[in-house]
């Protein structure tokens, strides 16, 4: 038999009522501070929460759907409220994973998986449409052995986490603590809120926005002084054909629609990265070869506008303005028209594979 | 379902109001199945009727093995469970490796063979399982245990949820006889057993995964070469990391049994306070290391045979103890190593054992630190990637690397700051359990310290990650 531990004697309701009352006193000090520190309550953006969306991707989505692929401009700059008002659409899925580069993957399981019609919108970049978009595999292999109680828990933790900020690991007790014990300051709030459906809120007021701007010039400065490697636009062409023909090619032909969209970057940026990729040179000829929508911001003066404090994403603020410019150019007016007659077609979709 | 999910929390509350709310022992322990199989389905719930088959067909082997009258009969009985358990077992986690090792045999002889791509999924927890049914079957067989005479019984001893997915692997002389007689409700057992749940979840949730893991995954998801404090901080945060992540499981699991009654034997007694590598198996995942030696090494001979035999004994079963861990050769490296070490100090023990250099204090210290040193080198092997990644880690850990890339002042602290913490306290309690310790604590520390943990557990939550000893 196993030894037994004895615990009779212990004042198990005074240490238990004790250690109930320190941790919640604790928490609630925590919480307090952080909230003093300015941060707010936000959703992990976490596989799990992606997993939750696609899951509803996945049972839902219809011929008038919309699937927003991409990464963190993607996830940042767009609207779904706009992007429902200006297309006609019944359902706008944010499916992008921020700082995971290529949507390649997800595209791919797209196609190969359901019998999805939908519109799909990439963010891409010349550089990610080459590139092995190994991150967002993981992060779909992941979701796909989601346990059965994943729904359940998400939605808990959804709605705790959009109440407290003491929830979210980018405020963790380390990071209060860390700083105002040794920094001797609060700890910087973070400016990225992320929503239930997954679109995140982008504050750049909360942020140092000097700092961020002389640091993201120091970056290029460096990458000006190091020189990129140029690229040669065929070995590029033919590296970007083989990743995405054939998975585009299934899914226009199956009557999906494809749109790709290479979002702003600030112009001191595009300087440098319109040297190294050549809209005319890359993007262009790349899109005509895959016979797909396009919108390059290169190409369209009123996509530059917006003030980018970090070089590539826009305030929360100017969220709707941009996406309602977007999806107010010629490319992605045949979206509505689409959708329109799609409505009217009342073609239903169904998931082959979960 | 996972011991830290919020559907746990529920899952426990409704099966404690239920088994104890409820009366008949027969009843309750048909509730506490019940809910096993549900536990156990949330996973992927067709896997639930492999676990019942195994139930099921182990239930008659172990009773054909034990009452048969003809030894040849019951001989065959022991010899169906083990064919079926390891077949179970070889399918599902090995046959993937099987077939990409037969296919690279054959490119190597020149011929192209090119097999469909296996698609099996694990099921959870198999391993754990199978190796706990084989033990009852083979002690049925050696008459060394009485198959359970209630059906219902030996079925929630294969299906006993706290301990279903990873283990300790529970041996049916120690749970069947609790079996016997009802539990009734002592706030004891619920409180002592809760505050286990917390230490363990404290162990997996802010040790392993808000702090150690961060640091390993940022090692060891590197490309390129590291420095060497850079090597050393990632492999001893992963050492970090698994202990507090497995050994943080199995304390929730002996919480969790203990909550409802149950007694389920310690898995981890301090493991890196161990002095050598004997001692160092006595202290690790003692459910396995002793479920090797008595249904492995000592049928195998053990070191009745020759020196020559025992050193092969021990190779076989720390080789299949590796390979026991996952279906990859670094796993089977990892257990070689362990092999190779046991071997190597049983050499010097019979040399140098009689020494008394070696009761010394300080000598001691050293020793269990060389242990420990040997044993971070093993874990490069389970944690990489790939082999090429094990060996640039491992020669940047003697220097030999070329230095690009080096953690950050923060990481450093963590890993070298934390273990040197757990090795204290680990050296400390060498021949005593936390557990024991902290019921000598007066209530208002126990009470404090409890606090402390929900609040670091509330406040310092990592990023969402599965046990790792689940994938086993």
């Amino acid at each position: 038999m196993t030894k037994r531990i004895m615990t009779a004697g212990v004042p198990w309701v005074r240490v238990w009522l004790l250690a109930l009352v320190v941790g919640l006193v604790g928490i609630s000090a925590n919480e307090y501070l952080l909230r003093c520190a300015g941060h707010r309550p936000s959703l992990v953006a976490d596989p799990a929460l992606w997993g939750a969306t696609y899951g509803r991707f996945l049972e839902t989505s219809t011929a008038r759907s919309v699937v927003l692929l991409g990464a963190s401009r993607m996830q940042a700059n767009i609207d779904l409220d706009v992007v429902r008002e200006q297309t006609d659409c019944d359902q706008v899925y944010q499916l992008a994973l921020s700082g995971r580069g290529s949507a390649r993957a997800i595209f791919e399981a797209i196609v190969r998986e359901t019998d999805f019609v939908g519109t799909v919108i990439l963010s891409e970049t010349e550089a990610t449409l080459v590139s092995d978009g190994l991150a967002q595999a993981g992060i779909l292999r992941k979701s796909a052995r989601a346990p059965l109680d994943s729904s359940l828990n998400r939605r808990i933790a959804n709605s705790l986490q959009s109440r407290f900020v003491f929830l979210n690991p980018n405020s963790s007790s380390l990071r209060l603590w860390g700083n105002l014990l040794i920094e001797r300051e609060w700890p910087e709030a973070v400016h990225v809120i992320t929503h239930h459906d997954r679109s995140q809120d982008i504050d750049f007021s909360m942020r140092d926005v000097d700092r961020i701007s002389n640091l993201r010039g120091e970056t290029m400065r460096q990458g000006e002084a190091n020189q990129a490697p140029s690229v040669d636009p065929e070995t590029w062409m033919k590296a970007a054909l083989s990743n995405w023909h054939p998975s585009v090619e299934t899914f226009t032909a199956r009557g999906g629609t494809v749109v790709f969209v290479r979002f702003p970057v600030s112009s001191q940026r595009w300087q440098q990265e319109g040297r190294v990729w050549p809209v005319a040179e890359f993007w262009n000829p790349l899109m005509e070869r895959l016979q797909v929508s396009t919108v390059h911001f290169a190409d369209y003066p009123n996509m530059s506008v917006f003030e980018l404090p970090d070089s590539s994403h826009i305030d929360f603020k100017d969220k709707p303005k941009f996406t309602r410019q977007l999806f107010q150019l010629d490319s992605m007016q045949n979206l509505s028209q689409r959708h329109s007659k799609n409505h009217a077609q009342n073609r239903s979709h169904h998931t082959v594979l979960q | 379902m996972r011991f830290d999910s919020y559907s746990f929390f529920i899952f426990l509350g409704v099966v404690l109001a239920l088994y104890y709310g409820i009366s008949g022992w027969r009843a309750r322990k048909g509730v506490l199945l019940l809910f096993s199989y549900l536990f156990y389905s949330i996973w992927n719930p067709p896997f639930v009727l492999l676990l019942i088959l195994s139930t099921f067909l182990d239930w008659y082997f172990a009773r054909g093995a034990y009452l048969l009258k003809t030894r040849r009969g019951r001989l065959a009985c022991m010899w169906g469970s083990v064919g079926v358990n390891l077949g179970l077992l070889g399918f599902f986690k090995y046959g993937g490796f099987l077939v990409e090792n037969f296919q690279a045999l054959t490119a190597l002889l020149g011929f192209e063979f090119i097999p469909a791509a296996p698609s099996i999924i694990l099921p959870v927890g198999i391993s754990f399982y199978t190796f706990q049914t084989l033990s009852y079957t083979i002690d049925a067989y050696h008459r060394k245990i009485k198959p359970a005479d209630s059906f219902l019984d030996y079925a929630l001893y294969v299906s006993f949820f706290p301990q279903l997915v990873a283990g300790p692997i529970v041996r049916s002389n120690t749970f069947l006889p609790q079996c016997i007689e009802a539990k009734c409700f002592k706030i004891d057992d619920l409180a002592w057993g809760a505050a286990l749940l917390v230490i363990g979840l404290f162990q997996k949730n802010v040790l392993a995964d808000a702090l150690l893991g961060p640091v390993a995954e940022e090692v060891f998801a590197t490309s390129g070469a590291v420095n060497m404090m850079a090597a050393w901080g990632g492999v001893l945060a992963f050492a970090g990391q698994i202990f507090c992540d497995f050994a943080g499981y199995s304390t929730c699991a002996i919480g969790v049994a203990r909550m409802l009654g149950f007694q389920i034997p310690l898995n981890f007694r301090h493991p890196y306070a161990a002095v050598g590598f004997s001692d160092f198996w006595k202290r690790w995942h003692i459910s396995l290391s002793s479920w090797l030696r008595d249904y492995l090494y000592i049928p195998l001979g053990g070191n009745r045979i020759s020196i020559g035999r025992t050193q092969v004994n021990l190779m076989g079963t720390m080789l299949i103890g590796g390979l026991w861990h996952g279906a990859s050769w670094t796993f089977v490296i990892w257990g070689g190593l362990h092999g190779l070490y046991l071997v190597v100090e049983r050499w010097l023990v019979v040399r140098f054992g009689h020494l008394s250099l070696w009761k010394n204090p300080p000598v001691r210290v050293l020793l269990a630190m060389v242990t420990f040193a040997l044993l971070c080198l093993t874990w490069v092997f389970f944690r990489a990637n790939s082999f090429q990644q094990a060996f640039h880690l491992c020669s940047s850990m003697f220097g030999l690397g070329e230095e690009t890339w080096s953690l950050s002042l923060r990481s450093s602290g963590i890993a070298f700051g934390l273990m040197a913490l757990i090795f204290a306290v680990h050296g400390l309690n060498r021949n005593s359990s936390i557990e024991h310790r902290l019921l000598t604590l007066p209530w208002w520390a126990s009470g404090l310290i409890g606090g402390g943990m929900l609040y670091l557990m509330a406040t310092l939550s990592g990023v969402d990650q599965a046990f790792i000893y689940f994938q086993f």
